[in-house]
C-alpha cells in the first residue's frame, strides 16, 4: 500500500506536465498523421521545432569557433610577452635595476679574450650589441663553447651588479651552416 | 601513386583493394613496390652521403649531420598534419568517409614523425645546447603539437557511429593545422633557442652547397619513405572500414532474418 501512495504522489506532477511533454515527443517522424484538421495545425510547428536545434548547433558551432580563435590570438599574445626566453647582453644591462638580482636568461657572444679558468668555473665576457658583460660562470661550460658562438646564459646579476653570475651555459646555434674545409684552417678552428 | 591517389578518389576499388591491380595479397602493388624499391635504393645513397662524404661544420663538426634526419623529419611531421587538416576539410565539406580515413592516416604518421622530431632534435640538442630539452617557444609549441595528435587519435578511439566520429575528428583535424604554423613561426615570433630557419625556398640558404645537397637527397629519400608509409597506412585503414562496413550488414541482414516469420 506504500508502495503505491508513493507512486501516486510521484505521478501527480508528471500529469500535469503531459501535454508539454507529448509536445516534445512529436518531435519523432509518424507514419501515419493523427487525422483531423488538429494535424494541419500541428504539423508546421513540429516542422519548425525539429529545424531549429540543428540551426540552433550551427550557432553553438559558430560561436565556438569564434571563441577558439579568440583565445588562440589572445594566447599568442599573451606567450609573446610571457616567452621572452632571454635578454640580449645590451638589455640586461639597460634593465639593471629592474632585474635587480632576479634571475633571467641572457644572450650574447662569447668575447675572443681568453677564458679563465676560476677555482669553481669560467671567467669570460659576452658582448651583444656592443655591451660587454663580465661573467662569472660556476661549473663546466658545455662541449661547443668557445670564442664567437652565441650563448644564453642563466643566472643573475652580482650583488654590486657588476658581474653577471652563470650557473648555466646553453650554446645557441645560428642558422648559418658552413663547410669545415680540411686543407684551410679557419679562424674558428685556431679559436680556443 | 599520387596520381592513383587522385583516380582512386571516394569510393574507388583501386585503392581498397590493390589485389586486383597486380598487387596479390597485402597492401601493396606495383606502384607502392616501386616506390618502396626507389625508397630502399635511396637510403643506400643517403647513409653514406651523409655520414661520410657531408664535411663538418666549422661550428656544430659532426652534429651537422644530424640536420639531414632531424629538419626533413620535421618538414614531413609538418606535411602530415597539413593533409589531416585537408582530409578534415574535404570530409566537413563531402561527407565521404574516404576523405576521414586518408585524415586520420596522415595524423598517425603525423604523430610518429612529430615523436621523431623532437627525439633526433633532443639527440642533436645534449651535445649542441648542452641540453636535452629547454622551455623555449619552438620546443615548447612542438611538444603542444604532439599533444594535439595525440588527442586527435584518443578522440578517434572515442564511440559513436562512424559519421559522428568521423565529424568531432575533423574538427580536431583542423585545428592542427594553425598548430603547425605556430610551431613553423615560433622561431621567428619569439626569442628561442632553436635557431631560425636554415633552408629558405624564397631567402637566401645559408648552408654550404655539399651540405645542401646532402640535405635535399635526404629530404627526397624520406620523402618517398612517408609516401609508402602514408599509402599503405591508408590502404589497412581503408580495408578496416570496409570490413566494419560489411560487419554492420551482415548483423542488419541477420537481424532482419531473424524477425522473418
Amino acid at each position: 500500500m506504500d508502495d503505491t501512495s508513493l507512486f501516486d504522489g510521484e505521478s501527480t506532477p508528471d500529469a500535469g506536465e503531459l501535454p508539454a511533454m507529448t509536445d516534445e515527443l512529436d518531435l519523432t517522424p509518424r507514419t501515419t498523421p493523427a487525422g483531423g484538421e488538429g494535424s494541419g495545425a500541428a504539423r508546421p510547428s513540429t516542422v519548425r521545432e525539429a529545424k531549429g536545434p540543428r540551426k540552433g548547433r550551427g550557432y553553438v558551432a559558430a560561436v565556438v569557433l569564434v571563441v577558439l580563435v579568440a583565445a588562440g590570438i589572445l594566447a599568442v599574445k599573451a606567450l609573446g610577452n610571457a616567452t621572452l626566453y632571454f635578454y640580449q647582453a645590451d638589455e640586461a644591462v639597460a634593465q639593471k635595476e629592474e632585474l635587480s638580482t632576479k634571475r633571467f636568461r641572457m644572450l650574447g657572444f662569447v668575447d675572443g679574450a681568453p677564458v679563465q679558468r676560476s677555482s669553481d668555473g669560467v671567467l669570460f665576457s659576452v658582448s651583444y650589441g656592443g655591451t660587454t658583460v663580465p661573467v662569472r660562470h660556476v661549473g663546466d661550460p658545455p662541449q661547443l663553447f668557445k670564442a664567437g658562438v652565441p650563448v644564453v646564459l642563466e643566472g643573475h646579476w652580482s650583488a654590486d651588479r657588476s658581474t653577471f653570475e652563470s650557473d648555466r651555459i646553453l650554446v645557441k646555434h645560428t642558422e648559418d651552416y658552413v663547410e669545415k674545409n680540411p686543407d684551410r684552417k679557419t679562424a674558428a678552428d685556431s679559436a680556443p | 601513386m599520387t596520381t592513383q591517389l587522385a583516380s582512386g578518389a571516394p569510393g574507388s576499388p583501386g585503392l581498397a583493394n590493390p589485389a586486383e591491380h597486380g598487387g596479390g595479397p597485402g597492401t601493396g602493388s606495383r606502384t607502392t613496390r616501386a616506390l618502396g624499391v626507389a625508397a630502399l635504393l635511396g637510403v643506400a645513397v643517403f647513409v653514406p652521403l651523409g655520414l661520410v662524404l657531408s664535411p663538418e661544420d666549422v661550428m656544430q663538426n659532426d652534429l651537422v649531420r644530424m640536420f639531414y634526419i632531424h629538419v626533413p623529419v620535421a618538414i614531413l611531421a609538418f606535411v602530415s598534419c597539413l593533409v589531416t587538416g585537408a582530409g578534415s576539410f574535404m570530409y566537413l565539406w563531402r561527407r565521404q568517409l574516404w576523405w576521414d580515413t586518408a585524415a586520420c592516416s596522415a595524423a598517425q604518421l603525423g604523430a610518429v614523425y612529430t615523436a621523431l622530431t623532437l627525439v633526433t632534435g633532443s639527440l642533436w640538442g645534449r651535445p649542441a645546447w648542452g641540453t636535452y630539452w629547454d622551455w623555449d617557444a619552438r620546443l615548447t609549441s612542438t611538444a603542444m603539437l604532439m599533444l594535439l595528435l595525440l588527442g586527435y587519435l584518443a578522440l578517434r578511439k572515442a564511440p559513436g557511429t562512424a559519421d559522428s566520429q568521423a565529424k568531432r575528428s575533423a574538427i580536431v583535424g583542423l585545428l592542427l593545422v594553425p598548430n603547425v604554423m605556430i610551431v613553423r613561426q615560433s622561431v621567428d615570433w619569439w626569442r628561442s633557442l632553436h635557431q631560425p630557419a636554415t633552408i629558405n625556398l624564397l631567402g637566401n640558404t645559408r648552408i654550404g652547397g655539399t651540405m645542401l645537397f646532402c640535405f635535399v637527397v635526404g629530404l627526397a629519400v624520406m620523402s618517398l619513405i612517408w609516401l609508402w608509409l602514408l599509402i599503405h597506412r591508408f590502404r589497412v585503414s581503408w580495408l578496416e572500414h570496409q570490413i566494419d562496413r560489411l560487419d554492420l550488414a551482415g548483423a542488419l541482414l541477420a537481424r532482419r532474418a531473424e524477425g522473418q516469420p
